[in-house]
């Protein structure tokens, strides 16, 4: 009987095997908010939080900026440009790994993906809520933009303000609010899932003076989006000011939809996730399938993923150097996802979120699928 | 125990064990990729409970990682055929990060056809190298029942290679 015990021993596949770097353990702790606990350490991407901190005040000044003064404004309209490749754009570096390991992890395919890029990737198991991976700034909140249309949209069908097929007006800006769309276009009216599609931001802005200010804000709360408290309704449910969000909260937005509704804290895959339902598994349907269209035809095709057809929604900021804060969250498969991602960038060129951090996204999801 | 202590203590933690619940985790799942998964999620739990971890931090790290993995829905039979695969190419695939030239086939199908449970207590000792007080440790049972355990599981595997190689039967032994 012994000799049976030798000959398994004999046979252990792994008989030496270096320890892992430790960044990943840093990066996932910092993903949990643990990580301000454990003070200064070097960082894999970009500089140090007042970096990002001051990004996102010079984001909202200038999202203000370029509202208040549209004549002076950069014109810029993210359906036009989603095709655009960016040859500038600085290609993703060879991953630097020990292992020689032609699979690498979650964390390693999203740092690959990021490439030279300043920002963060997070990707969630929607299905557990665990992180996958999270590399960059993934809890320094920015000013979300229009990815929060997807949960103005939510909310306004869960609280039937609108159906699937209600048209809504879009018009160029709505008056007294800060809200205009890009390049001041105006609409026939649309219904929701046209909206989402190409991000018309008077729509949700209308939708938001429909739901109101309180409810929109105890709604971002749920997920963790802290809204200003003196932001008017029409700016917060456009994403036009009045609201920060981290990419691991952008994250949770992405995952929920994905999951049918069900809003999962994330976790380590460790203890018990807290489930919560936040939106009718309807209306995460209807939100699913827009974000779908999304990709598909509106703001952020070049999301899209060798393999497997992706969802997402598409965010940006003008910053006043010229530069953009540029989102994508979404999830993939796009009717039985397995992952949710949240990518944020901060591009010196003037991007939109389908230029410059979809195709981020559309990395790390090909890499991740076919892993 | 201050955020210093604590972080060194993490750290010391890490640079001692990680590579032994990356071997262990590499085993479980197959792979380098979703072991590094693992081995950070393990240390995250690491860092939030340190004053939880024993002084033999070993069994508790890999009872740690157990979980996790276990909480990735991976079904015993999978397992049991990741297992076998591991066993029947001496992991040489390429899938993992260092290989043991051995292949034995035999051995690889006897360990599939038995329970989980068998299987995990009879890897504890023979891959882990763990004894039965730290393999008990690993799985959260008395050292008496991992013994116990064990030896049941020895039993059934010594069986099972009996009916995948039936080496000599009765009747060549009484030819000889």
């Amino acid at each position: 009987m012994n000799d049976v015990m030798k000959r398994l021993t004999a046979a252990n596949p792994v008989t030496d095997i270096d320890g892992p770097p430790m960044g990943d353990v840093w990066d996932k702790l910092d993903a949990l908010g643990d990580g301000a606990r454990l003070g200064r350490r070097p960082r894999a991407v970009g500089a140090n939080r007042g970096w990002a901190v001051g990004l996102a005040f010079a984001a909202t000044l200038i999202v203000v900026a370029v509202v208040a003064l549209p004549l002076l404004a950069t014109p810029h309209r993210e359906r036009g440009a989603a095709g655009a490749n960016h040859p500038g754009v600085p290609r993703a570096p060879a991953a630097s790994t020990s292992s020689t390991s032609p699979e690498r992890g979650a964390q390693q395919l999203a740092r690959t993906a990021l490439g030279g890029h300043s920002g963060s990737v997070v990707a969630l198991d929607p299905r557990t809520g665990a992180i996958l991976a999270a590399v960059g700034h993934s809890r320094v909140a920015s000013a979300p933009e229009a990815t929060v249309d997807v949960l103005t949209a939510a909310l306004a069908l869960d609280q039937g303000t609108i159906t699937p097929a209600t048209l809504i007006p879009a018009p160029p800006r709505l008056p007294r609010t800060l809200v205009q769309n890009t390049e001041a276009a105006g609409f026939p009216a649309m219904t929701v899932t046209r909206a989402l599609t190409s991000s018309v931001n008077t729509v949700f802005g209308r939708l938001g003076q429909e739901l109101g200010a309180p409810l929109l804000k105890s709604y971002f709360r749920r997920f963790g989006i802290r809204p200003d408290p003196t932001a008017d309704a029409a700016a917060l449910a456009s994403g036009q000011g009045g609201l920060v969000a981290s990419p691991l909260e952008m994250a949770t937005v992405a995952a929920t939809v994905a999951d049918d509704g069900l809003l999962i804290s994330p976790g380590a895959g460790t203890g018990h996730p807290v489930t919560r339902r936040v939106m009718s598994v309807a209306t995460a349907r209807v939100i699913s399938e827009a974000m779908r269209r999304v990709v598909l035809q509106g703001t952020a095709t070049p999301a899209a993923a060798d393999g497997a057809p992706v969802a997402g929604k598409t965010g940006t900021a003008p910053l006043g150097d010229g530069g953009s804060l540029d989102w994508f969250i979404g999830f993939a498969p796009a009717a039985h996802p397995t992952v949710a991602v949240a990518v944020l960038v901060r591009d010196a060129r003037s991007g939109y979120g389908g230029t410059v951090a979809a195709p981020i996204a559309a990395r790390f999801l090909t890499a991740f699928l076919q892993r | 125990m201050d955020e210093v202590d604590r972080r060194r203590r993490l750290e010391a933690l890490f640079s001692t064990h990680a590579g032994a619940v990356r071997a262990y985790a590499v085993r479980r799942t197959g792979d380098t990729a979703s072991a590094d998964d693992v081995v950070s999620d393990v240390f995250v739990v690491v860092w939030r409970r340190l004053d939880d971890v024993p002084a033999d931090a070993l069994p508790w790290l890999l009872g740690c990682a157990r979980r996790i993995i276990g909480n990735q829905r991976r079904s015993a039979r999978r397992h049991a055929a990741l297992v076998a695969r591991l066993v029947e190419t001496g992991g040489a695939d390429g899938s993992v990060g260092s290989h043991h030239p051995g292949a034995d086939r035999a051995l690889g199908e006897a360990l599939q056809t038995l329970r989980e449970r068998d299987r995990e207590v009879l890897l504890l000792v023979a891959w882990e190298g763990l004894d039965a007080r730290r393999a008990a440790a690993v799985i959260g049972c008395s050292e008496r029942a991992f013994a116990m355990r064990l030896h049941r599981a020895r039993e059934k595997l010594a069986a099972a290679l009996g009916r995948v190689e039936p080496k000599e039967t009765p009747a060549m032994e009484a030819v000889r």
